[in-house]
This record gives C-alpha cells, sequence and structure tokens, in this order.
C-alpha cells in the first residue's frame, strides 16, 4: 500500500495552484488535508501525476464573518473550526456535526472544505453545507472568481459538479439567526465508522411555536446529500411542537430523495431508508428544542 | 473470587507465584515501543517484495509477462513458479484422515489460480515502492473459469470445479458417533430441525504478516524470520521444501502482534520469500499489507450444520444429528479440517445428550483457503447446542436454565469419555474433571438471572428490547502431543528458560517465569525467557489450541524441577556426599551437615567452579520433554444482556458475565484479559464482523472500513467474571487453557440474547449473525407481529 | 489481461525518475532536514528513515491508530500523510515520550491495568492519551469515548484500556488541581 509516483508541489499562492492545474494532465490534484485523498492514493485506487499542496496559501486559513455567513477558508483544519468559538457562536450546526466526522485524530488533519470537495457518501459536511445553503468560493485560471451554492454542486447523484481546474478558496455559510434552533442527527454502525444516515436541520419559530422557517438536509441515505424541499414546505405554519408534524416531515423527507438509496457493505438501501425518518425527526427535534432557548455561547448535546 | 475444590499435587512449598497477578516484565519494552515486531527489526540490506496475486477467482494463467516491469529502475526481479525451484512445493496439512483429497496448496500458482489473492508472482525491488509499481506492470493472461463461492452449491453435480481430476468439491469426510447412532424419536417426543448458518470472519490481527529470509554462515544455512506462531513446524516445511537438512535452516520468529490462529499455518510467503533468497542469493524481505491480507491471510467459520435434535418432554435431549458442511476455500489450511470436525467432538459441551451422529465434509470453494480462528469450530458447536436448547425451552414451556440443569453432565460422571472424534489422531474427547452444574448457578447467581424479567419489562417501557442468552460450553485446550522445554542456570547465575511458546499477546513469557520461579523458589528477576529460534530450540509443538501456559509452562516448571536434581546431583558428585544430605530449599540448596549451609541459586555455578577447582564457572542445564497423551477440557458459562433499539437496530451489551474454569490459575490478571478480549472478539464477530465475497469470487472486505472490528465504546457496560479452579489431573500442575474461551461462549451466549430480546417476534435466530441493524430490521420486517 | 494495480481512466506518464521534496521538521525536539520523494508517507519516514520504530503500521488507512503521533499539538495518523506534508511541523513520537529510565507515569497506568496484550496497538494508545492529557480532558468527559474510539484493540476487549485511560486522566485532574491550590 505504497503510492505510485506523482510529483509534490508545495504552492505558494493559490493563483500558483490553479495555474497548474490548468494544464492538460488530468492526473493533477489539490492536496489540502489528505485525509481521503493519501489512502486512496496508498491503495491505488486513484491515482495522480501531481499533487499540488495548498496548505500554506496565503489567505486560506482565515475565517471570516460579513453579514449573515461564515466564511471558512481552504485551509481550516476540522478540529480547529470544531473548537472555534465563533464558529460555534454562529454556525453551531456544522461544529456538531464535526464531531461526527471519522475520528478526532483524523479531524487534527483533514479540512473542512476538503470534505466538501471529497464528497464522500454519507459525509457530514456536505449535508451542513446544503442545510445552511452554504456557497463555494472558486478560484480558475486567469483570476476567474466564481460563487457555487451547494445545491448546485451537489445536484448530481454522487461527485460534484464543481468544475474541473478550480480550487475551492473558501466556503460560506448561512449564519445563525437570532433565535434558531439546529439539529444534527446520525446513524453510525459504530463510533468513528461512516454515517449510513445523517441529518441537518435548522428551524425559527413564531412567538407562539409555529414554524417560520425550517431546513432539512439528509446525506447518507443517497450517495450525494439533498435538501428535502417539500418536507420543508409542509412544515412551514405547523405547530413545532407536535411531534407527529415533524415525524411526517420526516417521512416525507426521506422519501422525496432525488436518486435511489444505498446499498453498501454497511446497511442495505431498506435500512437506511427507514432509519432515516428517525434520524430526520431527531434532527428536527433538537433543532425545536434549541430555537426555543435563548441564544447564547453555549448548548448542549441533545 | 476463587474456588478450589482440589489440593494442588506439587512439592510442599511456599506458593509465592502461582494465582499471583503479576505484572509483566515484557510491558516495559512493548509500552516504550521496542517490542522487536518482525517489521521493526533493521534489514538495511534486504530487497523488498511485493507478492503479485491473482485478481480472478478462477482461471488458468496463459501468460506472465515481466518485461514491462524489469524496465523500472530499482526492480531487481520478477519471478514466478518458473524461476524458483522446489522439491517439495506443497504446503502442509495435518487433519487429513485417510481418504482425504489432496488438495494441500502449492506454493504459488502455476497454470491455474483458484482464488483472488493467490500469489502468483513476485516483484523484487529495492524498496516496497518500487517493488509495487512494479507488479502494477506485470501483465498476466487469464482465461476465466466458472467460479463457485458457496459450499452448498459447490456439492452439487455440475458445479465448477476447483480441481477437475477429483471429480469432487468434497474433500474431506468424517463421522463421529456416540451411543446409539439410530436413536429414534418416541412419539411423545419432540423433534427440532435446524438448519444454522454461519459466516466469514477472519483474525484481523493488529500486526500483518511478514517473512525474512537471508543466506547466512557463508551461505551455507538459510534463515528465514517470519510472524508464525510454528517456528519449528516452519523449519520442517522448509527443509522439506528445499530438500535441505534440518540442521542447515534456522527458522527465528520475534514477538506476534497478536496471531488468533491465523498465523498458526504455514504460507507461501514463507516458503517464496525463502526460495527469492535463494535464487537471488540475497537477502528479502516481505511485509503483508492490510489491504493483501485481507485475501492473503487465512479466513475462517463459514459452515453449514443441519442439526436435528430428538427432546423428551421432560426436557431431557435424547441425541444429536449433525451434518456440518465447511467452506474450506480453495485448498488445505495448516488446520482447515478441524473447526468442522469440533462440530462432532463439541457440539454435546457439557451436556449428556447420549446419542450422537455427527457427519461433517470439507467442500473447495474459490475463497481464500480456511483454517483455525480462536475457538477452532467450537464456537460454531456451541451455537448449535445452545440455540437448541432454548428451542426446546420455548417449545416445552420450560425455564432456560432449568432445561440445561437437567441435561448438564454431573461432576461425578468425570471424566466422560464423549466417543472417538473424527480428528487425524482419532483421539477420544474425556472430559476431565469439572463441575458443570456449580459453573451454571455460579453464572446465573453473578448475572442475576432472576431479576432479569424485571429488567426487561423496565427496558421495554423506554421502547428497547432487552435480552438475556445463556450459553455453557466444554473446549477442548492444553493439546498434546508434546512440548519440550530447556532450561539453563548460567554460569552468572541467573535461569534461563527456552520456551516452546510465542508469545503473542497472551503473556506467556510472564506465565511461565511465574512457573519457574514458582518451581525454583526464587524472584521473578532471576528467571529470563527466550524462545522463537529453532537453534535454540530445535524442537517443540507450537502455539495454539490453548496450550501455552498449561503445556509449555508445565514443560518448563518440569524443566526447572529437572534442573534442581542436575544440580543436586551435581552438588553431591562434587562433595563426594550422600544425597540425604542435600535438599533444595528457600531456592537454593541446602547442604545438612554439622553445619547447614544454604547456596542461594545465584551464587551456585560460582561455588560449584570453586569446589571442583575450575577456573570459569559454568551453566548446569536441564530438559523436559512433556509428553500430553490427552488434552483437557476447560468450560465456561457465559451470560449476554443484550438491549436493542429497533428503531436504529443498534445492539449494546450492558452486562455480560463469565464464571468459568480452566483449572490451576497461575496468573489472574492475564486470564481475565484472555477472558474479557475474547469475549470482545467473539461480540465483534456476530454483530458486525463479515467477510464478503460476490458470486464472482471477488472479494468485497478489502480494508478495516469494510469489516468493522469492535471499538472502545463495543466493551460491555458491565463484565462480570467469577472463577472457579478444578485443577485436571491430566496436567502436573492441574493447568487447562483459557485463551480460546471468550470467544467461544460469546457466540452461542449472544445469538441467544438476540433471539430472546426478540421472542415476541417469533424470530428465528439460526446462525451467527452478524447481527447488525440491517439484520435487525429485516427481521422486524419478517416476523408475524410488526413493531409499528 | 490484467494488471493488478492498475487503474483506467488516467493516463500518467510513468517516467523513471522519482521527484523528490525537501523537508524540514522537528522530530522529538530535534530538527531534521531531510529531502524526501515525494510520494513517502509520513509513517515510513518516521519509522524507516528515522528508525523511530515505536508507531506501527497496521492498516494504511487512518482507521486502525496504531501509526498515531502528535503534529502540531494534535493527535494524528502518519500513515494518512505524507512525510512533505509535515514540513514545518513539530512531531512528537513515543521515543519522545519515554521516560530516562523506566516507564512513565501512563505507561505505568497501562501496565498496572493490564491494558496492553500482544502490544502492537499500545505505542498509538499513548499517543492520544497524551493529546488528552494536553487538553486536559476529564475522564468523565463524552470526548474521552470519541477519542478511544479512534482506536482498534483486537487483543484486550478495550476494558482495561479504559481503566488505564481514566486513571490516566483523573490523576492529571488531581495534579492541576493541587498545582492551583
Amino acid at each position: 500500500m505504497k503510492p505510485a509516483k506523482f510529483k509534490y508541489i508545495r504552492a505558494e499562492t493559490v493563483e500558483h495552484a490553479v495555474d497548474l492545474l490548468d494544464g492538460t494532465d488530468a492526473g493533477v490534484r489539490i492536496l489540502a488535508g489528505g485525509q481521503s485523498l493519501v489512502p486512496a492514493l496508498s491503495a491505488r485506487t486513484l491515482r495522480a501525476s501531481m499533487l499540488l499542496d495548498i496548505m500554506h496559501c496565503p489567505g486560506l486559513n482565515d475565517i471570516s464573518q460579513n453579514s449573515g455567513t461564515m466564511t471558512i477558508g481552504a485551509a481550516c483544519r476540522q478540529s480547529r473550526i470544531e473548537r472555534d468559538s465563533v464558529i460555534l457562536q454562529n454556525i453551531p450546526l456544522l461544529s456538531e456535526a464535526l464531531g461526527w466526522v471519522a475520528m478526532p485524530q483524523v479531524r487534527s488533519r483533514g479540512t473542512v472544505v476538503g470534505c466538501l470537495a471529497q464528497a464522500n457518501p454519507g459525509g457530514e459536511v456536505p449535508v451542513v453545507a446544503l442545510a445552511l445553503d452554504a456557497e463555494f468560493d472558486l478560484l480558475s485560471r486567469g483570476g476567474i472568481q466564481q460563487r457555487m451554492p451547494a445545491r448546485e454542486v451537489y445536484a448530481i447523484e454522487a461527485g460534484t459538479r464543481l468544475p474541473s481546474k478550480s480550487v475551492i478558496v473558501s466556503a460560506s455559510f448561512r449564519a445563525r439567526a437570532v433565535g434558531e434552533g439546529w439539529g444534527f442527527s446520525e446513524v453510525q454502525l459504530r463510533q468513528g465508522h461512516f454515517a449510513l444516515v445523517c441529518c441537518a436541520a435548522t428551524m425559527i419559530v413564531d412567538e407562539n411555536g409555529f414554524i417560520k422557517l425550517a431546513t432539512i438536509a439528509i446525506g447518507g441515505l443517497t450517495a450525494n446529500p439533498y435538501r428535502a424541499d417539500r418536507a420543508e414546505k409542509t412544515l412551514m405554519g405547523e405547530s413545532a411542537n407536535d411531534d407527529l408534524v415533524l415525524r411526517d416531515a420526516a417521512q416525507i423527507a426521506a422519501t422525496e430523495r432525488p436518486w435511489p438509496a444505498r446499498t453498501d457493505l454497511h446497511a442495505t438501501s431498506a435500512f437506511r431508508s427507514k432509519t432515516a425518518v428517525p434520524a430526520v425527526a431527531r434532527a428536527l427535534r433538537d433543532a425545536r428544542l434549541r430555537c426555543s432557548r435563548h441564544t447564547g455561547a453555549s448548548y448542549e448535546h441533545a | 473470587m476463587t474456588e478450589k475444590t482440589l489440593d494442588l499435587a506439587a512439592p510442599p512449598k511456599t506458593r509465592r507465584f502461582m494465582g499471583e497477578a503479576i505484572l509483566r516484565a515484557e510491558d516495559q519494552e512493548l509500552l516504550q515501543g521496542r517490542g522487536g515486531f518482525l517489521a521493526d527489526l533493521p534489514q538495511p540490506d534486504a530487497a523488498e517484495i511485493c507478492v503479485i496475486r491473482s485478481t480472478e477467482a478462477h482461471a488458468l494463467v496463459r501468460a506472465i509477462r515481466k518485461e514491462r516491469a524489469l524496465t523500472i529502475p530499482g526492480v531487481i526481479a520478477v519471478l514466478s513458479a518458473d524461476d524458483l525451484e522446489f522439491v517439495d512445493d506443497t504446503l502442509p496439512c495435518v487433519d487429513m484422515i485417510p481418504g482425504t483429497l489432496d488438495v494441500r496448496q502449492r506454493v504459488i500458482a502455476r497454470d491455474r489460480v483458484r482464488y483472488v489473492g493467490q500469489a502468483v508472482a513476485l516483484a523484487v525491488a529495492v524498496n516496497r515502492y518500487i517493488a509495487e509499481d512494479a507488479a502494477a506492470l506485470v501483465e498476466i493472461e487469464y482465461e476465466s473459469l466458472q467460479p463457485v463461492t458457496d459450499h452448498m452449491a459447490a456439492m452439487n453435480p455440475g458445479a465448477p470445479l476447483l480441481y477437475p481430476e477429483l471429480g469432487t468439491n468434497i474433500v474431506y469426510q468424517v463421522t463421529q458417533c456416540d451411543g446409539n447412532a439410530d436413536f429414534a424419536a418416541s412419539d411423545a417426543d419432540l423433534v427440532i430441525r435446524k438448519r444454522f448458518e454461519f459466516h466469514r470472519q477472519t483474525a484481523i490481527p493488529l500486526e500483518t504478516r511478514g517473512v525474512t529470509a537471508r543466506l547466512i554462515d557463508n551461505g551455507a544455512r538459510l534463515h528465514v524470520e517470519s510472524c508464525t506462531q510454528l517456528p519449528q513446524v516452519l523449519r520442517s516445511v522448509l527443509a522439506t521444501a528445499f530438500g535441505l537438512g534440518l540442521a542447515s535452516i534456522r527458522v527465528t520468529a520475534p514477538r506476534l502482534g497478536g496471531g488468533f490462529g491465523c498465523k498458526e499455518m504455514v504460507y507461501p510467503e514463507e516458503l517464496l520469500v525463502a526460495a527469492v533468497a535463494r535464487t537471488l542469493q540475497r537477502p528479502v524481505r516481505w511485509l503483508e499489507d492490510r489491504r493483501e491480507h485481507f485475501a492473503s491471510t487465512t479466513q475462517a467459520r463459514e459452515e453449514t450444520v443441519d442439526a436435528e435434535a430428538v427432546v423428551a418432554r421432560d426436557g431431557i435431549f435424547v441425541g444429536l444429528r449433525v451434518t456440518g458442511y465447511a467452506n474450506i476455500g480453495a485448498a488445505f489450511g495448516f488446520v482447515g479440517n478441524t473447526p468442522i470436525t469440533a462440530m462432532g467432538a463439541l457440539v454435546r459441551g457439557p451436556y449428556r445428550v447420549p446419542n450422537l451422529d455427527a457427519r461433517a465434509c470439507s467442500v473447495v470453494t474459490n475463497k481464500t483457503p480456511l483454517n483455525v480462528l480462536r475457538g477452532a469450530g467450537a464456537p460454531q458447536a456451541a451455537l448449535v447446542m445452545e440455540r437448541l436448547l432454548d428451542e426446546a425451552a420455548r417449545i416445552l414451556k420450560m425455564d432456560r436454565a432449568e432445561i440445561r440443569r437437567r441435561n448438564l453432565i454431573q461432576p461425578n460422571e468425570l471424566p466422560l469419555d464423549r466417543g472417538r472424534t473424527g480428528f487425524a489422531n482419532s483421539y477420544h474427547v474425556i472430559y476431565d474433571e469439572g463441575d458443570y452444574p456449580r459453573c451454571l448457578e455460579a453464572g446465573l447467581k453473578l448475572s442475576e438471572y432472576e431479576h432479569f424479567e424485571i429488567d426487561r419489562k423496565a427496558a421495554a417501557a423506554h421502547g428497547q428490547l432487552l435480552g438475556l442468552g445463556i450459553a455453557m460450553y466444554v473446549e477442548i485446550t492444553a493439546v498434546g502431543p508434546y512440548e519440550t522445554a530447556r532450561i539453563t542456570l548460567q554460569a552468572d547465575g541467573t535461569v534461563l528458560l527456552f520456551s516452546s511458546i510465542m508469545p503473542v499477546g497472551q503473556g506467556s513469557e510472564t506465565t511461565q517465569r511465574q512457573l519457574v520461579a514458582e518451581e525454583l523458589g526464587v524472584s521473578m528477576e532471576q528467571v529470563a525467557i527466550r524462545q522463537g529460534d529453532t537453534d535454540e530450540v530445535p524442537d517443540a509443538v507450537g502455539t495454539f489450541a490453548s496450550r501455552g501456559a498449561a503445556i509449555g509452562g508445565a514443560a518448563g516448571r518440569m524443566a526447572a524441577r529437572e534442573l534442581v536434581n542436575n544440580i543436586l546431583e551435581c552438588f553431591a558428585a562434587t562433595l563426594k556426599c550422600d544425597s540425604s544430605r542435600l535438599q533444595w530449599k528457600n531456592g537454593g540448596v541446602l547442604i545438612t551437615g554439622a553445619e547447614d549451609e544454604c547456596i542461594p541459586l545465584s551464587a551456585i555455578p560460582s561455588r560449584l567452579a570453586l569446589l571442583q577447582g575450575k577456573k570459569e564457572p559454568e551453566g548446569i542445564e536441564a530438559k523436559c520433554r512433556l509428553e500430553v497423551p490427552k488434552p483437557s477440557y476447560s468450560y465456561a458459562t457465559h451470560i449476554a444482556v443484550v438491549e436493542i433499539d429497533p428503531e436504529t437496530g443498534a445492539i449494546t451489551i450492558p452486562r455480560y458475565t463469565v464464571a468459568h474454569d480452566c483449572g490451576t490459575i497461575v496468573n489472574p490478571l492475564l486470564v481475565e484479559g484472555q477472558i474479557v478480549g475474547g469475549v470482545v472478539q467473539g461480540i465483534g464477530a456476530v454483530l458486525r464482523e463479515r467477510i464478503v465475497y460476490d458470486s464472482e469470487g471477488q472479494l468485497q472486505t478489502r480494508a478495516m472500513m469494510d469489516y468493522v472490528l469492535p471499538g472502545a465504546c463495543d466493551a460491555p457496560g458491565d463484565f462480570r467474571l467469577w472463577h472457579m479452579e478444578t485443577p485436571t489431573s491430566l496436567n502436573p500442575f492441574g493447568m487447562r487453557g483459557v485463551g480460546e474461551g471468550g470467544t467461544i461462549g460469546a457466540h452461542p451466549a449472544m445469538a441467544n440474547a438476540v433471539a430472546d430480546a426478540l421472542r415476541d417476534y417469533e424470530i428465528e435466530v439460526n446462525e451467527s449473525g452478524p447481527f447488525n441493524p440491517t439484520w435487525v430490521m429485516e427481521a422486524l420486517n419478517k416476523s408475524k407481529r410488526s413493531c409499528i | 489481461m490484467s494488471t493488478p494495480n492498475s487503474t483506467p481512466g488516467i493516463e500518467i506518464l510513468d517516467d523513471s525518475s522519482e521527484s523528490h521534496t525537501t523537508l524540514s521538521v522537528t522530530v522529538n525536539g530535534k530538527q531534521i532536514n531531510a529531502s524526501v520523494i515525494d510520494r513517502l508517507l509520513l509513517s515510513d519516514f518516521l519509522r524507516d528513515h528515522l528508525g523511530l520504530t515505536a508507531l506501527k503500521v497496521a492498516c494504511g488507512e487512518g482507521v486502525c491508530g496504531a501509526c498515531t503521533v502528535v503534529i502540531d499539538g494534535e493527535p494524528a495518523r502518519a500513515c494518512t500523510l505524507l512525510a512533505a506534508q509535515t514540513d514545518g511541523a513539530e512531531i512528537v513520537t513515543l521515543e519522545g515520550l519515554n521516560a530516562p529510565e523506566g516507564l512513565n507515569h501512563v505507561q505505568q497506568l497501562f501496565q498496572q491495568q493490564h491494558a496492553l496484550q500482544c502490544g502492537y496497538c499500545t505505542p498509538g494508545w499513548l499517543m492520544t492519551v497524551y493529546s488528552m492529557i494536553q487538553r486536559s480532558i476529564h475522564p468523565d468527559s463524552p470526548e474521552v469515548a470519541h477519542y478511544l474510539s479512534g482506536h482498534i484493540c483486537r487483543c484486550t476487549g478495550y476494558k482495561n484500556i479504559w481503566s488505564a485511560v481514566r486513571r490516566a486522566l483523573g490523576t492529571e485532574i488531581e495534579k492541576s488541581a493541587s498545582k492551583e491550590e
């Protein structure tokens, strides 16, 4: 399990990386944390001719806040974001979901943006990206910048629709509104293993407990995650305190999947389809619980 | 809590180390990361080998093209069958009985491959990176043949044949009968017929395998180092393979990072690496990576068992018929037929069941060869019996503990000959001393069996399904046929034991030193131990079947006893005095006379030198060859409590209880470690572990993320353990084996617990699972009563 | 026809030269400057080039934890990193935590609790425990389960490892509490 030959380049700037990416060689890849890429190279299930290490590029290590969004640079490590108090304050859904990603010893090296680019089936960060209407800032050759919503990035059954020869410079997530609750649930075979099914949800209720806004994103059920738009619509105006309402919405969310449910070594599609319902319901209940609390810097795992 | 039922038969001595929780001295190195495992040993001059393995499950090999691979700088050679010379290229199988068809594995594929992962060629390079580059460029032309992976299908006429010249895929058949094999049910009796399925597992020791080979002594000898539980066996096999004398081969084995039976094997790579060293006349090394390990290291447990039990209305089992079909993969493992033969030998467990008709066969399929894994067929045997008991109890509306009580063999019936087994040496299973009823009661009490229904109701109130499973087993341990030990009182006054037992994690070094220190009456620090080198220990049987402490350790202690005799004789001869004046006392020689004189062990060599007028002290040696005509039988009660979440299918284990008897315990700390470790390994096996092949024989589980092992959160929340010590008269120190029992009991206890948790759903649990969330969900869906 | 390790779809220029990268890294407090082949895994750099064989490669996928080291203060897998990626980093291996003589405190607890059997996975656990102590993680914190789930042990069944780890974290809490007094 040793990788085949490739050339390793420490990109000096992200523009440098983009230039190198933009050649005829299809084997040039971006290397961030490497926690998915390096094992695949070792197993030789993936080949590369060149790896562009972007971890030392200036400007990629920043966390910034701009009017209602939090932006995370491509070199920000998962463990740092997981523990960051500003992230916790503004996008606590991501903080919580990160605790489910692999294991602490992998999160120390992996990057948040790397998860988004890999789009591993059942990956937690893409699910959060969908729930929080994330947008990715891309850089292509010639300094061309573009913004691509997560919805568009994951609009296919598997993989991403990211333009080839582009680098994700940062990802921006919608920050929590006042009174907004969030929930994340996951079904795993074993602690530290993949998500069989996971769900990220947010909720805002009015003063009478009726739902003004809800987002539901489901991962693991299908290869790529998806937003359960129909289920979200059914929740509008409904009483958040009615468990049956939440359960019904969960049912719709699971069945409105745009692609077939996955079967793999660890669980069948039938299992995933069935377990998705209580997983979504749990995330919604957690979101409801948090809506009703005064916003503060700390929260509990429900 | 320890109970003794018999006195030890040993020389009167203060017990200083027997039964003591001595901390392991070997931990010092291990905790500092200086364990000296094979991959850690510096081999700066060794070339690295990458084994090129078949990607086809069943195919003819038409051509092997090496040219492209040879162009890479740093590649030394690409070798296939034609390039390597063997006098005998078969790998051994020691459980072939008369009538067995010869499907011993050949070292390397020549014109046919029979499983994905089979070695076809070898790339040798200056490092492993380049060796893998070369391997990637070797082109092999296969002509695909139809594979067969299901053992039941492989038995059908018209199934693809792995060995067409044999005309069949059924290669081994054995029968074991006891009592009246033609027993019949009376009208009143209950007849229960079930088919049991046991899924394929693999050991996954943390340390993968590895082999190094080099010529030593100016090319006169071959030195092979391997991760093996059987260094002496390997030496014999190498000698036969190359037509060399034993003396011209040295095999060394460093400490092993786990074995669990998968290193109780002679592997193709062990002979191939040696052949490469001889052919290229240079040192070479092969380190197995985890990915190849899944295909290249032996697998285990896969079998189907048809069972029929005749049970009287009072719950007494009249007789048992079992027919076992083992999926042994593409060729024999070293002891590949043992697990299915163990079905007949052990299925009745501690229960009387006077009549038995047991048949078994081994079926070849296009999968990795099968060998033993912790328990060696006993987990499957116990599961069959224990599920039948629960089923009978259910039908007869009898308490599950009660039905077991009624069937248990009583202490006064022991020893009990259970009949001649189908094993290669036809030995009889003769249960030695024990108290099975007491063991059951102890387990029931310790697990609070009486209060379980209250716990079940409380869990149900929270929507959780709680279940309790009882299982008992009897296992073969401490097998012979013999074992050797050599001990030296060195010139510097320290003692060195040369042991036949390999440390695989079981703490054999500490256990054996305890036994020797006990015998000699000296401190642990005065006793050192070495093993694994055929130059030092040329004749040994090896490390398996829970025999390390009981047999290897006993041999060491008897060698120490012999050492004492030799020392005393030495003094008698030197002092020219009557032996009645000499005794061994308090760790030294006591010479009685006008003035008593005591010479401690450490001073003996120098004192003897003085008395003999010699300049330099000399060592004194002793040997022991302990003959072991009969194995001894450990037994236990396991009681598992599982909690099933019907919403997620997740299974947790809030409580696990073991009441066991492995005879005289040397080190309770280590014994507990073996039991807990074995239980968790068994839990993992039935909850999630599964080797998966598709119908084309392609291995689907090729990585640690695929084959899901138990993790830190899978350990039972509350683990309760009770030791009983019934010394066995078959061992000079009353010891039996304990290394495998945890895994053996966990299989049936967990299956029974899962079945019990789902009892309202009337689900058949005639299998080892794995009981993963998908299994639970499908079981609940299939049941007559849905859980909505 | 098959080539055992080929991946279809990407044409790789398989030129015969191996590219190298310079690496400047601190390992157990010592500055190391090296030129390494680009594809060299960190696990091989530490084990084979620097002779630091305490860490073990047991899976190559980052799952089992036997190769865990500490990089820039955090536990990380050596097998899922290229050596080249650690330029400028501070790496600590078990060799850097060993006492000059005998066992350090955590190692003693592991021995006392019989928290190791074959010992192959043990160095990895010790690095994670070291990291947990650096972060002052409380023995009853839910984070303990997450950290421990990053390691596989095939021998012990984990029970004794939990005991050793809780004691290690507990004594550290006691130590720091008594320092504050």
